[in-house]
């Protein structure tokens, strides 16, 4: 029994000692890394942040050192793309008058040249206005030769006075309608000449062409012989493919490094030997909620027409350049829990733990933004062995110099949450047409600035021009009314003429005055400007041709301050009163939207401090406070919104874009405080 | 049958292998670098000098002031060299209290040189030339602090002349620089 206890008890030691023999062999193995044999256990000493080896130790670990200098960096975000046109090289062509298809002189995909006629149509309401021309034209001339008439009638004494000034009275009346005539020819499309050609033959033309407004390629055409057309069908779209955008949808993570004039180059699987090179004409300033990416446009000549809208390819922007800029190898940085450090050798066998600061990285090499300088050399191999000896919590020694105050603690976060950018309604506005009608003209970009009452864009609206001349011609028999008034005022102070003949006038002059007023008000309704009416009042249709004095197209004015984040119409596109033209944005302040988990609910009070950081922009923080907190929590998510307010005085956040808020403690107050809008700026001058 | 004697020796073999594990890889915790403060721990270990008081928070902000342009900065250094020649020229200090400060802020201020270089507007070119300089400067200072702090003769005249070319070469770059512009 005694020796089988012994050898039990033998081979019970023997395993336990095998064990702790492998155990042994095992931890020699995994500190051996790097291809070197482990750190000798002599040759090493640690003080603070600094280590001094020996030549062994150096040898052992096979510690290699380069050198930070002056170098360029540039770096290149590669994103997917489509092609689009730009819309100032399209256009939609209608017909300015309700009519039926006479001849159709141009198909899809022909090339055309500006002014070119594109099809005929006839018109019963052409052939109504160019009868009242002639009619007028005819009654002008009549009431010319009387006006002469009775003037000579006049210098010899045989009529009196108030007859000769009847007559010119008439003749002003009739000379104003003639003008009237014209100017709604004018606006079906016909020109001067033409109507020149009408008055003077007296043959009206039996249609109206139809003209291209630019040159280029007809891709749409809705055209049939015969068939009836009003002002708001579409018949041709004409495009220009000279020149187009290319559009990439850039990640929310590169979106500051983007910038109007950077370089880029465009690939497409349609030609791939054949790159397309531009600079970036604007950016968006809407984000994609779905793909969280923003649009960068980019303007191509395309003369040669490879590009085609639609097409999809993949574009390449040098969005940062560092020039000169300080670099040290990627390989020297090492990361632990404080930060980014590197081993700076002092002298040889001596290395300081310093904090650095990187930027970009391409190549192996890293932009050096603080903590290291040209002639610093930098530990590149065995540093990683000898960081491991410094520890995971270890602060490597900050060169920058202290600056004042940076004794107060940063306040404790009591709740940190996830947090969207949106804009406020009230800061989100829609620019429309009062009126039906077609765009004229456009006068602003995309992503541009625009003032209050900017005018965005003109809209062609034959009501507009049938108002003015309304106005034109009412004001014109106030006037002769008025004459007429005091001349018959007169003679009835006299005894001359009857008082009725004079409350009649009087009459029609009052009632002439409240049509110019509404005329005026209906002006004002669609736009126009009361120096702009005011300017329309001072016209004289006697006197002259109005047309180029008359406004052509009703103004569509920027409703507030902000910016056009964008817009989806063309040039003669037909728009209605509810066509959602231009949305403009008040960026100047946006509203971070937080989620707030129900746990931490109770903290949170309006005015309490707040930090927000954003995904965009990681090197920028703002700090502000609550400014509001819903009433209600979210059903679905079971959280609580709360709202931080920040200053966006360079248009940096877009709405939609990713954030943090962290809502601090610190408040001591229990009654609610105004809430702060929050500032943003660089998160190296936070204290 | 496994008895209490098999259980106390399976302990000990155990204990023993985990000591081997434990001991293995120990690097020196040598003593603090000599002019710096070290760690805590180490500095509790450290022979205590009453001389050697350490700059204070409010002298590296005034400090940092002072040297706050490039050509102010070089003239600190300078002027921290004369005082620490002054302070050593009879041999081992009696009280170096002040030879400790002037090269304490030496070490300070040619730290922070490369950066005051950079955001008082020295040429790039100009870079590496203060980076190198500063530290070499830094290592000759730090012979004469290792000295003082050993109680050996500081023997400055031996670096003298080197930390003269040195400070030579700051003041040359310092004077390539255009004046900065006045305030008001």
């Amino acid at each position: 029994m005694k020796c089988r206890d012994v050898s039990a008890t033998v081979r019970t030691i023997a395993t336990l000692a095998a064990l702790g023999g492998a155990a042994v062999i095992a931890q020699r193995a995994a500190r051996a890394h790097e291809n070197h044999a482990p750190l000798p256990a002599k040759g090493v000493t640690i003080a603070g942040d600094t280590i001094m080896l020996s030549d062994k130790a150096r040898e052992a670990i096979g510690l290699t050192t380069a050198k930070v200098g002056l170098g360029d960096l540039h770096r290149t975000v590669e994103v997917n793309a489509r092609v689009e046109l730009p819309w100032h090289h399209q256009a939609m062509v209608t017909s300015l008058v309700a009519g039926k298809i006479d001849r159709v002189l141009v198909r899809p995909g022909e090339r055309v040249t500006r002014g070119q006629e594109l099809a005929r149509v006839v018109s019963m309401e052409l052939e109504t206005l160019q009868l009242t021309l002639l009619e007028a034209a005819s009654e002008t001339s009549l009431a010319k030769r009387l006006t002469e008439q009775r003037a000579r009638l006049d210098r010899q004494g045989v009529i009196a006075g108030k007859t000769l000034l009847e007559a010119q009275a008439s003749l002003a009346e009739k000379m104003a309608s003639l003008e009237i005539a014209r100017q709604k020819l004018l606006a079906l499309g016909l020109d001067q000449r033409t109507i020149g050609e009408v008055e003077g033959s007296g043959k009206p033309i039996p249609y109206v062409s139809i003209v291209s407004p630019m040159g280029g390629i007809i891709t749409h055409a809705d055209v049939r012989t015969g068939q009836v057309v009003t002002p708001t069908d579409r018949l041709y779209h004409v495009v220009d493919p000279s020149t187009l955008w290319i559009v990439g949808e850039v990640l929310e993570s590169d979106v500051r490094h983007l910038a109007r004039g950077q370089s880029v180059e465009a690939a497409f699987a349609a030609s791939p030997d054949r790159p397309f090179r531009g600079q970036i004409d604007h950016v968006r300033l809407k984000m994609d909620r779905q793909r969280r990416t923003q649009s960068v446009v980019v303007a191509v000549a395309n003369r040669d027409e490879l590009l085609r809208p639609g097409m999809f390819g993949r574009v390449r922007i040098a969005v940062h350049v560092a020039k000169e800029a300080i670099v040290c190898p990627a390989d020297a940085l090492i990361r632990n829990r404080t930060g980014t450090f590197v081993l700076v050798e002092r002298s040889p066998g001596k290395y300081e733990s310093r904090q650095i600061k990187t930027g970009l990285k391409q190549d192996g090499q890293a932009e050096v933004l603080s903590g290291a300088f040209p002639g610093d050399r930098v530990v590149v191999v065995g540093n990683v062995l000898l960081a491991s000896l410094l520890g995971n919590e270890h602060k490597a020694r900050n060169r920058s110099a202290p600056s004042p105050g940076e004794t107060e603690a940063a306040p404790r976060p009591i709740a940190v949450v996830h947090a969207t950018v949106e804009l406020p309604t009230d800061r989100q506005v829609l620019a429309t047409s009062r009126v039906e009608g077609r765009i004229r003209t456009i006068l602003v970009e995309s992503s541009q600035q625009v003032r209050a009452g900017q005018v965005l864009a003109e809209v062609d609206s034959l009501r507009l021009r049938e108002v003015q001349l309304d106005l034109l011609q009412t004001l014109a028999r106030a006037r002769l009314a008025e004459q007429s008034s005091k001349r018959v005022k007169g003679l009835g102070q006299s005894g001359i003429t009857a008082k009725r003949q004079l409350w009649q006038i009087q009459n029609d002059l009052e009632r002439l005055r409240h049509r110019v007023a509404s005329l005026k008000r209906q002006l004002a309704f669609f736009g126009l400007t009361d120096e702009e009416i005011g300017s329309l009042e001072r016209l004289d249709l006697t006197s002259g041709s109005p047309g180029d004095t008359l406004l052509g197209g009703v103004p569509v004015r920027a409703p507030r301050d902000g910016w056009v984040v964008g817009f989806h119409v063309v040039p003669g596109q037909v728009v209605t009163p509810q066509s959602r033209l231009f949305e403009i944005h008040d960026l100047s302040a946006v509203w971070v939207k937080g989620y707030v988990y129900e746990r931490d609910a109770g903290h949170v009070k309006l005015g309490q401090p707040a930090r927000v950081a954003f995904a965009a922009y990681p090197d920028l923080e703002a700090t502000g406070s609550v400014l509001r907190i819903a009433p209600v929590m979210d059903e679905n998510e079971q959280v609580l919104p709360v709202w931080v307010e920040v200053a966006n005085p360079d248009c940096l956040l877009k709405e939609g874009m990713l954030a943090r808020v962290a809502v601090l403690a610190g408040w001591t107050d229990e009654t609610d405080q105004p809430a702060d809008v929050a500032q943003l700026r660089p998160i190296e001058t936070r204290k | 049958m496994f008895t209490r004697f098999h259980l106390f020796v399976s302990l000990i073999v155990v204990v023993v292998g985990l000591g081997t594990l434990a001991g293995c890889g120990q690097v020196e915790k040598g003593k603090p670098a000599p002019g710096k403060g070290g760690s805590a721990a180490e500095a509790k270990d450290a022979e205590y000098n009453p001389h050697d008081v350490p700059i204070t928070e409010e002298q590296k902000a005034n400090l940092r002031k002072e040297t706050a342009q490039f050509a102010a900065a070089v003239a600190k250094v300078k002027e921290f060299r004369n005082e620490t020649e002054k302070e050593t020229e009879n041999g081992i200090p009696e009280n170096p209290y002040k030879a400790h400060q002037a090269l304490d802020q030496a070490d300070l201020v040619l730290g922070w040189l490369p950066e005051i270089a950079r955001s008082s507007g020295v040429a790039k070119e100009h870079w590496e030339e203060v980076n190198t300089t500063a530290n070499d400067l830094r290592t000759l200072f730090e012979k004469v602090h290792q000295n003082i702090d050993n109680k050996k003769n500081p023997d400055f005249a031996s670096v003298a002349d080197q930390i003269d070319q040195k400070i030579a070469k700051l003041e040359g770059i310092a004077q390539a620089q255009p004046a900065p512009a006045k305030e008001g």
